[in-house]
């Protein structure tokens, strides 16, 4: 019965005797209790009393069997952190099968997405790739063809079931591939050989605006998927709109209004990046113009956003916003955390709530979470089509993992961030229709406990806590994160 | 432990996110007012919060609270029975499949479920008052996690009782009541080998010794270790390395310090294996966990994957 670790063990074999001193009589009083038991299990304690417990469990083998009992069954899909390029890659990703799949399940996932935003005659769809060697395949902008001629930039990201599987970080996959890029301290390689990469060869190549870069994705390949999505602040780009359009709520918008307003990608990097990098992207973020001061004043704690909140001060925006999301809803979402830890949704100004399941149309939890995607809807039958479609699918479509407990959400205006326990991350920039999941991480740190509060004060400056007095901070509307 | 009006931290915080608090935590369902939440939270700043506790800290763990939870498992022990259908309905499953997770067997699960039940639900009495279990619950941790951790720690007690009484039976059959006692090992051939090896053991964190511990006592698997600490199991891994390789240098210093050769001092440890072993391998057997919990940690460790790495 010596042992039951597999044969390496041997290799780090200690001399008998140090085992033997190892073991000390067990403390006979002052265990901790079941509840710092469970704090400690879930992380979800200041580390200096972690520390305490930690002396204690080192002693005391009653209360590490205690632990480790109590440890809920693992995970189907363990829970996968990014790590800084080149860090943790050694171990799993070696697995040829896993990266076989992954790759295949990338490629199905993006055929299939694109199919879907083809059958649904997606006017434009960008898939911008930061790739400093792919400009040579960016694509022209497309022309438009939709009925209302409203351009719609439509970012995709992988499913979220598949990409579970099939996504490592990006800086996994591809770390080996293009050693050139230097560029990727982003932890953001994508070898797009067929994928627009939007700015003319900037670190942040995928920070086209949207109307530039639109781009069918009949076939993209298969590095597509792991492409950072773009993201669609509205903030920066609002300053293309030559005048503000008179506020029309049932017409449709002008082209350059849908566009403008939600139409920018930029691409996206989960991880936090080295300075360096972080300010040649702040560069192409920091144009906040009016619209985003507009924003700002909007910008309340999710109980205080309301439909109601006229402090516009550009029409355009305000109206593109309520536009927008009367291409689907009634009005603008209030949002909440039942007690249960669901994340709720209402759309009547709080008289009914409904769950909202962030896990149907993004990432899972615990994986990476690669790319944001986004949906921009704007305000024309097309996208109701797409949005009608989508609720039935989410309706339809059965929950098969486990839903995170919910402690947290902030909402600015269609941006909406929600905080879980162990430290999942959701972000929806579409007034919850379409989620992804954030790990954040930071030169090997991770956030550690349960996002307890999160405080976006306008939409690219963000703060969150943790249940382990951690913060962390975003000053381009979550792109980045930097733990203080 | 600091009272409550001691604590000024605590007070001010309470009074701050009093409001903020009772309307997350939905205690008007389930009956609670505002003022017993305050006394719930007081009573939990006086559990956990020492005096002199930063009050942003104090904040924060206050925010960190599942008050939810929390006030849902008050109002089941205080009686409110709307607020036990609802635990119910939530925890019923979950308590069953942890309890199935932890004895591994079914009767035995349900078994270990059920005494559960009595305790949260309170059959002891006192002044009159039902003792519920649930009334120690403070909402550090999500209430599911504490109610694995008290089925695990129900688990643990009485499979010591268990354990014991057994080993008393065994021994009395085998007549291991009059075996001579076990001699102690005699402390190695050199008493400076215990000293070497302990002094580098205590400059260990807390965490490295607890690894060790974790791995060498009570035969954990990475992967196992991994989870309890909320690391990748390559982590773990390495730090292993690290640390046997570390001990081994600091013992080997120490040897040296203490008046051996080199030479001999890495005679001492090599010897030292081969010597003990037999003793110590009787030693572990002795105190070790019987067949149930290293089964149990097998198929753990099966379970929880492949992973282990083949390719450290």
């Amino acid at each position: 019965m010596m042992r039951g670790h597999p044969p390496e063990a041997d290799m780090r074999e200690l001399p008998k005797f140090v085992v033997d001193r190892l073991k000390v009589p067990a403390p006979s009083a002052g265990h901790p209790d079941a509840d710092v038991l469970t704090a400690f299990a879930e992380r979800s304690m200041p580390a200096s009393e972690r520390a305490l417990v930690l002396e204690h469990l080192a002693r005391c083998g009653d209360c590490r069997d205690v632990v480790a009992l109590a440890l809920p069954a693992p995970a189907v899909h363990a829970k996968e952190v990014v790590e800084p390029a080149g860090a943790g890659l050694r171990s799993w990703w070696r697995w040829p099968v896993l990266r076989g799949a992954a790759v295949a399940a990338a490629v199905i996932a993006v055929v299939a997405v694109g199919i879907y935003q083809y059958q649904h005659r997606a006017p434009a769809n960008v898939i911008v790739a930061r790739s400093e060697e792919s400009n040579q395949v960016a694509a022209p902008p497309a022309p438009n063809e939709t009925e209302t001629a409203a351009p719609r930039a439509e970012t995709v990201a992988p499913p979220a079931e598949t990409r579970r599987e099939a996504a490592p970080p990006p800086s996994r996959l591809f770390a080996g591939k293009s050693p050139s890029n230097t560029a990727d301290a982003l932890g953001w390689r994508a070898k797009s050989t067929g994928v627009a990469a939007g700015a003319s060869g900037g670190i942040v190549a995928g920070a086209g605006p949207a109307q530039g870069t639109k781009m069918a994705m009949a076939e993209p390949p298969r590095d597509l998927a792991f492409a950072p999505s773009p993201q669609a602040p509205s903030a920066q780009t609002t300053k293309q709109i030559p005048a503000p359009s008179p506020p029309r709520r049932d017409a449709p918008p002008a082209v350059s209004q849908t566009v403008e307003v939600q139409g920018e990608a930029k691409s996206v990097t989960v991880e936090a990046q080295a300075p360096t990098q972080l300010n040649t992207q702040t560069a192409e973020l920091r144009a906040p113009t009016e619209s985003a001061e507009d924003k700002v004043r909007r910008a309340k704690p999710p109980a205080t956003v309301s439909g109601a909140t006229p402090v516009a001060v550009s029409p355009t925006f305000a109206r593109n916003q309520l536009d927008l999301q009367q291409g689907y809803q009634t009005s603008t979402p209030h949002w909440t955390i039942s007690s249960a830890g669901i994340l709720q949704r209402s759309l009547d100004g709080g008289k009914t709530w409904q769950d909202v399941n962030v896990m149907n149309v993004t990432a899972k939890p615990g994986l990476y979470a690669g790319s944001m995607q986004m949906a921009n809807v704007s305000n024309d039958r097309e996208s109701k089509k797409v949005a009608k479609k989508l609720a039935n699918e989410k309706a339809a479509k059965p929950e098969t993992a486990p839903t995170p407990i919910f402690r947290a959400v902030a909402a600015i205006g269609n941006e909406v961030w929600a905080g879980a326990s162990g430290g999942l991350l959701y972000h929806s920039a579409d007034a919850g229709t379409l989620w992804t999941s954030i790990i954040l991480s930071t030169q090997g740190v991770t956030l550690s406990g349960d996002i307890i509060r999160i405080e976006f004060s306008d939409p690219l400056h963000g703060k969150i806590t943790t249940s382990t007095s951690e913060t962390w901070t975003t000053a381009d509307g979550g792109q980045s994160w930097q733990k203080q | 432990m600091s009272t409550t009006s001691q604590n000024s931290a605590v007070a001010s915080a309470v009074r701050e996110l009093l409001v903020e608090l009772y309307a997350k935590s939905g205690a008007e369902k389930v009956g609670l007012t505002r003022e017993s939440l305050a006394a719930i939270l007081c009573e939990f700043g006086a559990k956990y919060v020492t005096v002199g506790t930063p009050e942003d800290e104090v904040r924060t763990l206050f925010l960190a609270l599942r008050v939810e939870e929390l006030v849902l498992a008050r109002a089941c022990a205080s009686g409110n029975n709307y607020a036990w259908e609802l635990f119910l309905t939530r925890y019923r499953e979950k308590l069953h499949l942890a309890a199935l997770g932890i004895a591994r067997e079914d009767s035995a699960a349900r078994d270990l479920a059920d005494t559960l039940y009595a305790d949260l639900y309170g059959t002891s009495t006192r002044e009159g008052q039902r003792l519920s279990k649930l009334a120690s619950y403070t909402g550090r941790g999500s209430l599911e996690g504490w109610l694995r951790t008290v089925l695990s720690q129900e688990y643990v007690n009485r499979y010591r009782r268990t354990k014991r009484l057994v080993s008393l039976e065994e021994e009395s059959e085998e007549g291991a009541q009059f075996r001579a006692p076990v001699p102690e090992p005699v402390a190695s051939a050199d008493p400076r080998l215990e000293l070497a090896t302990d002094e580098a053991l205590a400059f260990l964190s807390g965490e490295d010794r607890m690894i060790l511990s974790a791995y060498y006592l009570d035969e954990r698997t990475l992967a196992e270790i991994a989870r309890v600490l909320g690391v990748h199991e390559s982590t773990i891994s390495r730090k292993l390395d690290k640390l046997t390789k570390m001990l081994r240098k600091q013992i080997l210093a120490g040897l040296v310090r203490r008046g051996m050769t080199r030479r001999q001092a890495e005679e001492a440890l090599e010897v030292d294996v081969r010597d003990l072993q037999l003793d110590i391998r009787r030693k572990l057997a002795q105190e070790s966990a019987p067949q149930a919990f290293s089964d149990k940690r097998v198929e753990v460790g099966a379970r929880s994957g492949p992973k282990v790495e083949s390719n450290p």
